[in-house]
């Protein structure tokens, strides 16, 4: 298959299923909501290490929001509810709460609770107030600035985590049109992350490592430096690739996000010595979420 | 199709219109009691803890209609429990009717076109009550022998309320658009209370938590804090507008944006007691500043 003359490989991008919860963060205004949301999703890029994978959704408009101001929606995703909820905590006690005159509620509804309110209220020393409207719970903090507003709790949903597409070019310099052009058009997907910096991961990795401590280590296979020395995944040609790694609260939520990032890449990177799009995977060892380049692009 | 109606008999066998002496008890009779039954059915449901023993076809004329659409008509103040036990559909009530509305009510909606006597609402925890008259004494309080008074939905009177409104009330919402008589609040363990009219001191006395919100225009400067609570001070906080909004939703007597852009000074207390009540009073953006001005 080839889009706008790159090759579409015919392969398949391997995810595996986690847990997610959405927050809407809101503030004063635009800018300290966006702010705290940075400040919250930052080292989120890979459960790996960071406990959760963490990433601005969208904004949200006041009218969109439980206080009428200007919010940001983030969505975190990690392997069990536990951990989610630990770091949703940290997440929020740390970042959001510490920003100045932000509040935040759940953004979803679900069988599955998640902590928030209901932990955090234990800054208020005794002073906390809960508040119940329209059968939800709310805490109100006092903090220097008046009232740090949160709801008790925000719910969780299955979700899949590692959907993904490799560009491989010539240059670096075309891969990161590429994978450039492709968020653009990724961010207007509802539903969806990408979670590494700039939503591009340049260390994609593979499972194991000669280190015994180690349980990933760098996908040699698409290091361009070490063509010579091991199998080679690279075409004649590539000088560089880029892995866009997505997670998504469903299957389908995934495929919508590859299809147009895919597209958004062909369609700028033809231009720049984009060669081909490729899937990384773990030959369907790692997880059970498969998909197939080719059908996602029919 | 409309309401399936019962309109109360001026004279039954009980003599339950005869005045005040007897009283009736209509806990039960609510929609979702009466969805699967028929007219005879109906008819034949005795009413509980009457003075006399009787059942709904010695006092009511039954008429046919939607089972989960109930409209008691002409009703009298010896009527007690209306609405007791509802939890789900409309009851509408025509008349003035006696003590201890929406006792054990879980949900559904239950308007009355009158007033009601004391203890409206004390059982209420869920679901939607509307009063267009006056309610009496103790609505929404803990009843004789309960801790605790209204624990959950809201309850809206266009009308005046009468003493010890909200007394030891634990969870849900109160909007009274008349004014409230003394005592409002006192104990008061959690909720809303919202009070469009003027409220008489004392109030708040002993109030552990929750809000009571004074929503006139002109509340400001007519009113000190009760005895136990701070002074009025300016406050500011985004869940202001969401009480507000929510407020507004059950009873939609304001201008919203004129609300939503009006400032809150707060009162906490009772301090005497070691609470942390508030009282909301509403301030414009003029109020405010000659506030700071005068503190400076």
């Amino acid at each position: 298959m080839h889009i706008n003359g790159i090759e579409i490989q015919d392969t398949f991008a391997e995810a595996f299923p986690m847990t997610a919860t959405r927050l809407i963060i809101t503030a004063a205004d635009r800018f300290w909501a966006r702010r705290a949301a940075e400040s919250m999703t930052g080292f989120a890029t890979s459960v790996i290490a960071c406990g959760c994978e963490a990433g601005i959704e969208r904004e949200v408009a006041p009218e969109g929001t439980a206080d009428g101001r200007p919010g940001i929606s983030v969505l975190l995703f990690s392997t069990s509810g536990a951990e989610l909820e630990k770091q949703v905590v940290r997440r929020v006690g740390q970042c959001v709460l510490t920003c100045p005159s932000t509040s935040v509620f759940s953004g979803m509804d679900g069988e599955k609770q998640v902590a928030l309110g209901s932990h955090l209220r234990y800054f208020g020393d005794g002073f906390q107030i809960s508040k119940v409207i329209a059968g939800k719970r709310f805490w109100r903090i006092p903090v220097m600035d008046g009232e740090f507003v949160c709801e008790d709790v925000t719910y969780r949903v299955p979700a899949v985590g590692g959907g993904n597409f490799l560009v491989l070019s010539e240059t670096l310099a075309g891969a990161l049109k590429a994978c450039e052009a492709a968020m653009g058009a990724m961010r207007q997907v509802s539903n969806v992350i990408m979670p590494f910096p700039g939503g591009v991961a340049r260390s994609g990795s593979k499972v194991g490592s000669k280190y015994k401590s180690l349980n990933a280590s760098t996908n040699d296979a698409f290091c361009p430096t070490l063509r010579q020395v091991t199998n080679t995944l690279l075409p004649e040609g590539v000088g560089a690739a880029l892995e866009v790694v997505i997670d998504g609260l469903t299957e389908a939520d995934i495929v919508r996000a590859m299809r147009v990032g895919i597209r958004a890449a062909c369609e700028v990177g033809g231009r720049h010595g984009l060669r081909a799009v490729t899937g990384g995977n773990y030959g369907g060892k790692l997880g059970r979420f498969h998909f197939h380049l080719h059908e996602i692009l029919k | 199709m409309s309401s399936l109606t019962l309109k109360l008999k001026l004279s039954g066998p009980s003599g339950a219109s005869s005045g005040n002496s007897q009283r009736l008890n209509l806990c039960g009779i609510v929609p979702h009691r009466l969805l699967d039954k028929s007219i005879q059915e109906i008819r034949d449901l005795e009413l509980k803890d009457c003075d006399s023993p009787a059942v709904v076809g010695d006092l009511f004329e039954v008429s046919e209609g939607q089972r989960d659409r109930l409209a008691l008509v002409g009703l009298k103040p010896y009527c007690d429990f209306v609405g007791g036990d509802m939890q789900s559909g409309w009851l509408d009530i025509e008349g003035t009717v006696g003590d201890h509305v929406a006792s054990g009510m879980r949900g559904g909606t239950l308007t009355i076109a009158g007033s009601t006597g004391q203890y409206a609402c004390s059982g209420l925890r869920g679901g939607r009550v509307i009063v267009q008259g006056n309610i009496g004494d103790f609505a929404a309080a803990a009843p004789p022998g309960k801790l605790t008074g209204m624990s959950g939905g809201s309850f809206v009177v266009e009308g005046s309320c009468g003493r010890w409104l909200g007394s030891r009330m634990r969870r849900g919402t109160v909007v009274i658009n008349g004014s409230v008589d003394l005592g409002c609040a006192s104990r008061m363990i959690a909720g809303t209370i919202a009070i469009a009219g003027e409220v008489a001191m004392p109030f708040g006395y002993g109030m552990a938590r929750g809000t009571v919100m004074l929503m006139a225009a002109d509340a400001w400067g007519k009113k000190c804090s009760p005895p136990g609570f701070t002074d009025f001070t300016p406050c500011e906080s985004s869940f202001f507008p969401m009480l507000v909004r929510a407020i507004y939703d059950h009873a939609p007597w304001w201008e919203l944006d004129e609300l939503l852009s009006c400032h809150w000074h707060r009162a906490l207390g009772d301090r005497a007691e070691g609470g942390y009540g508030e009282i909301l009073m509403r301030a414009t953006v003029a109020e405010l500043n000659s506030h700071r001005v005068g503190h400076a």
